[in-house]
């Protein structure tokens, strides 16, 4: 599970977010949506101890994440909008390396996941050769290992034809169905976190708007657009 | 312990793949054949000739290897060493945050405390490693020229004239490649403090370079002679000073922790930014 407590971040006189509460619970598929600057990436940075929080506690699998970083983090992968690695090692290294930063994992397990994301004849290439779309997989085998319970990814579809689209939608689906993950997913593209997450988080200017089953909260027939465009202009008005 | 060795595996794994990571090592092997060919010319010899006669010494025993290989070190170990040591310790954390790998490392349950020792060690392998080869191959290149021979020493800045036979000039190689080693850190830890920074890499080796200038240039002005000791540069040289007759073992220990703290010092403030900066895309 995922709890958010009280969550405060500001950036100078710029307030990032606002007194977020939040909970996630386990196995659930989650979307956290908002638009630019609304607070999303800043949140998903506090979640995984990268951005230090000024008031409030992020608490993974029970662990606070400032407190008890090692034991939060511990069954945690995750992935972000522009995936980076090493680009002069090759794709294996590159996984070694991140899975020693956790724990080790053996070449079986590599192999595995490997196979998972269509990664197996690339494996051994080195990484600045890979499209964005095998970038963005290799991104997906490094957060699947070791073994998470939460998977968080920060816009998995951003710049992936519509192929890749479909083929990071289905492994997520795969993923949550096979291993039971508990996953967050942060996205502009409304109709993929529709097709994906049945409860949703709707961010604006740092404060949270709306969170839980947003098919429970809109009259039949309507999509996740138009729930999104009418919660955030709400507000607005 | 065994995961703390392959984490450390990693981190030399990620500098020592890098093409970059030798272009130190490159570099001194071309300036320091370029200065022993410059060092074959008739002026430089007809020098050296004048030099030794001047003191009863027989030009073809100390015109040696070794002789070549302390004038090698001597004019390229602080202009190039600490260029390249501001470059790579320079990049160590910045280019991680700047490349956006450093996200994803803190995304592993790792303390920033242990990403921070794991690249700090890392740092210091490097400039141990840079520093001895630049020691060894201008041993090595001197000899392969012109033998062993004898060593002598000439160096009135520091109120340095001693010459050796090769055993007793090797040993003094040895023991000034260990104060080199560790007073070389001082560079590599300035650097390693403004990696940890906010700025960009390019940024945190020219910083680091220029503070290492300006200790040199100022330290050099007649004016602050009496202040000489509290410069960097100038402790920094006390390396020079394992080729003395008698060495001042007090002086050198001296210089050895007034370094010391200031490395300590470079650490802790890059340990305490590090330690409380956010990292986002």
């Amino acid at each position: 599970m995922i709890r958010l407590e009280n969550l405060r971040k500001s950036f100078g006189k710029r307030v990032a977010v606002e007194d977020l509460s939040l909970v996630i619970p386990d196995g659930a598929l989650y979307g956290l949506l908002g638009h630019n600057g609304a607070g999303k990436s800043t949140t998903i940075g506090m979640m995984l101890g990268q951005v230090i929080p000024d008031g409030g506690r992020v608490l993974m699998n029970g662990h606070d994440v400032q407190g008890e970083r090692a034991a939060a983090l511990s069954q945690v992968g995750a992935i972000f909008e522009t995936p980076s690695f090493y680009g002069y090692l090759t794709g294996r290294q590159n996984l070694e390396i991140f899975c020693n930063y956790s724990c080790p994992v053996s070449r079986e397990e590599i192999k595995e996941i490997v196979e998972l994301v269509h990664l197996s004849s690339r494996i051994d290439d080195p990484v600045r050769v890979y499209s964005h779309g095998m970038r963005q997989r290799l991104a997906l085998a490094q957060a699947l290992l070791p073994r998470p319970r939460v998977l968080i990814l920060d816009e998995p579809s951003e710049g992936l034809d519509p192929e890749g689209i479909y083929e990071m939608r289905e492994l997520i689906r795969q993923l949550h169905r096979d291993f039971q993950l508990t996953v967050l997913i942060c996205s502009h593209l409304l109709a993929e976190v529709e097709q994906i997450c049945p409860q949703v988080a709707i961010m604006r200017m740092g404060k949270l708007l709306f969170q839980g089953d947003w098919r429970n909260a809109v009259h039949p027939n309507r999509t996740l657009e138009q729930f999104y465009l009418e919660t955030v202009k709400g507000i607005e008005v | 312990m065994k995961l703390f060795l392959r984490q450390f595996y990693s981190e030399l794994l990620k500098l020592f793949a890098r093409k970059r990571t030798y272009m130190g090592f490159g570099a001194f092997l071309a300036v320091e054949s370029l200065i022993l060919l410059l060092l074959q010319t008739p002026k430089a010899k007809r020098m050296f000739t004048q030099s030794m006669t001047q003191h009863g010494l027989d030009f073809s025993h100390y015109f040696s290897g070794l002789t070549l290989a302390y004038v090698m070190m001597t004019n390229t170990v602080f202009v190039l060493g600490s260029l390249y040591l501001a470059l790579v310790c320079g990049d160590m954390v910045s280019k991680e945050v700047e490349d956006g790998t450093m996200r994803m490392v803190l995304s592993r349950p790792i303390s920033r405390a242990r990403i921070l020792l794991l690249k700090y060690l890392t740092c210091v392998v490097y400039t141990w490693l840079l520093t001895a080869f630049i020691v060894v191959s201008s041993v090595l290149l001197g000899i392969l020229d012109r033998g062993l021979g004898g060593l002598i020493i000439v160096a009135p800045w520091e109120h340095l004239f001693a010459f050796y036979e090769s055993g007793p000039g090797l040993e003094r190689f040895a023991i000034s490649t260990g104060l080199l080693c560790f007073m070389m850190l001082t560079i590599s830890n300035l650097g390693f403090m403004f990696s940890c920074f906010n700025m960009k890499p390019a940024s945190a080796t020219v910083l680091t370079l220029s503070l290492f200038i300006a200790d040199t240039v100022v330290r050099n002005v007649p004016y602050f002679e009496n202040i000489q000791s509290y410069f960097l540069s100038h402790n920094m040289a006390m390396w020079m000073q394992a080729f003395q007759p008698t060495i001042p073992w007090m002086r050198v220990l001296h210089s050895v922790l007034y370094l010391g703290a200031f490395d300590l010092l470079f650490l802790a403030i890059g340990a305490f930014y590090f330690a409380r900066r956010d990292f986002k895309s």
